[in-house]
């Protein structure tokens, strides 16, 4: 036996692990343990196959939970090694993204019935208004019923659109004022030849949360029924525009606007914002306050109102 | 350990029994899926063998093979009284690692709840919240 074989036969015996006591016959020792290395490579090959095959089968499963198909599951074999620990991991963050998304619709579908209901309920109440009023006889007090009515409905439509739309918390506020628009034309029975309201200029989409849509649609709501009321006395013809949209300050941070403006009688000089003598000048301030804006009148020709907010 | 009137419970994924020291201990039995039968039983164990006393709960994991969300769900205990008074869970292998790092990731336990990989430092831990045996 040569040295260079002795240096071998260490080797593959320290690889192996094997004991060959027989220096006799070391060629076939080194064979046998050449053969166990050559099992052991197989070995380790399939398990790294095995392994190629685990991890591909867990991205397989991510890439259907990022999907959120959660019907596919990873393999955890009982070794309970490093890949089967991910795939359990991956298993039981999919059950819980499932349970979670589950448990998200039915709290959407919660979220629609109780935005439908309060419509409907704000409706009724709507509807009670209208019986009771049947039976007065007092023009003012009759007024006063219209205008709760109309306030009413007011807050009724931003329900009734966020029930409507996909998106459960807020409501396009462009496509609230068109609907609002049609309502009150037919509300206040005004003739089209007579006054005519012109929005056709607000397309955008600007999308409002509740919190800010109920107190804009109140806000709409008091100027477009002040126009309404006082504006064109005993059947006198004019126009009522109607504007939403940013206003794009240079020095200062962008705002909403929102102006109706009529060219009817304008507003008695006497009538004064800081001190309110109606409860509809009141309920524009306190609104107008409640959104952080500003309120201005202008009575130039007709009348009027422009209320800024901040886009927040 | 269990002294021989102390009551050991067998069931298909768990042993569970109350040690001298004032500690309940649970053990998952090697490769078990803890489903929602077992994990229900396992409470009930745990109730039995405490009587009318709340303990600290000792919970080997180090050889659970899974857990179902069902049964994942009934131990966090949402919307029960939790009936121990502080959680230690053996972990050892990476299957044990995730689940036992779950449970304190996914819920908010109402007892205080660790991991640990050595048992003589879980029990160091709990013998906080022990109470001496009746």
């Amino acid at each position: 036996m040569t040295e260079g074989l002795d240096d071998i036969f260490n080797v593959v015996a320290r690889i192996t692990g094997g004991k060959f006591n027989d220096d006799a016959n070391k060629k076939e020792a080194i064979l046998t343990g050449l053969l166990l290395i050559e099992k052991k490579l197989e070995n380790v090959k399939a398990e790294k196959k095995k392994n190629a095959s685990q991890i591909n089968e867990i991205l397989d499963v991510v890439l259907s939970l990022a999907q959120l198909n959660y019907t596919k599951k990873a393999t955890v074999s009982e070794k309970k090694n490093d890949f089967d620990a991910l795939a359990l991991g991956i298993n039981m963050l999919g059950e819980e993204l499932q349970s979670s998304t589950v448990s998200l619709r039915e709290k959407e579908v919660l979220l629609k019935e109780i935005h439908h209901r309060v419509k409907n309920n704000l409706q009724v109440i709507t509807s009670l208004l209208n019986l009771q009023s049947e039976k007065i006889t007092q023009p003012d007090l009759l007024e006063t019923f219209m205008e709760s009515k109309n306030r009413i409905r007011a807050m009724a439509l931003v329900h009734e659109k966020l029930y409507m739309s996909d998106d459960l918390s807020r409501i396009d506020f462009t496509e609230y004022m068109h609907s609002f628009i049609s309502y009150m034309d037919n509300s206040h029975n005004l003739n089209p030849e007579n006054v005519q309201i012109h929005v056709n200029a607000i397309t955008q989409s600007h999308f409002f949360k509740i919190d800010m849509a109920i107190p804009c649609g109140l806000i709409l709501n008091e100027l477009i029924s002040n126009s309404f009321k006082y504006a064109f006395p005993e059947k006198r013809k004019g126009n009522i525009h109607l504007f939403f949209g940013i206003e794009k300050k240079a020095e200062s941070l962008n705002h909403y606007i929102l102006e109706v403006a009529d060219d009817g009688v304008g507003i008695p000089s006497y009538v004064d914002l800081k001190k309110p003598n109606s409860l509809g000048l009141q309920l524009l301030e306190m609104l107008t306050a409640q959104i952080g804006g500003t309120l201005e009148l202008d009575r130039t020709v007709g009348t009027k109102f422009t209320v800024r907010f901040p886009i927040s | 350990m269990n002294s021989s009137e102390n009551k050991i419970i067998e069931l298909r994924a768990f042993t569970s029994w109350l040690g001298n020291d004032g500690i309940c201990y649970t053990v998952v039995k090697p490769n078990a899926i803890v489903n929602l039968q077992d994990a229900q039983e396992n409470t009930c164990s745990v109730k039995e063998i405490s009587g009318d006393t709340i303990y600290p709960l000792l919970v080997n994991l180090m050889e659970i093979k899974s857990i179902s969300k069902e049964a994942r769900d009934h131990f966090s205990m949402q919307n029960r009284t939790p009936g121990v008074s502080a959680i230690a869970m053996l972990i050892r292998s990476p299957v044990s690692r995730v689940i036992g790092n779950f449970f304190l990731g996914m819920n908010r336990s109402a007892v205080p709840t660790k991991l640990f990989t050595v048992e003589s430092e879980a029990i160091l831990w709990l013998k906080r919240f022990a109470v001496p045996l009746k």
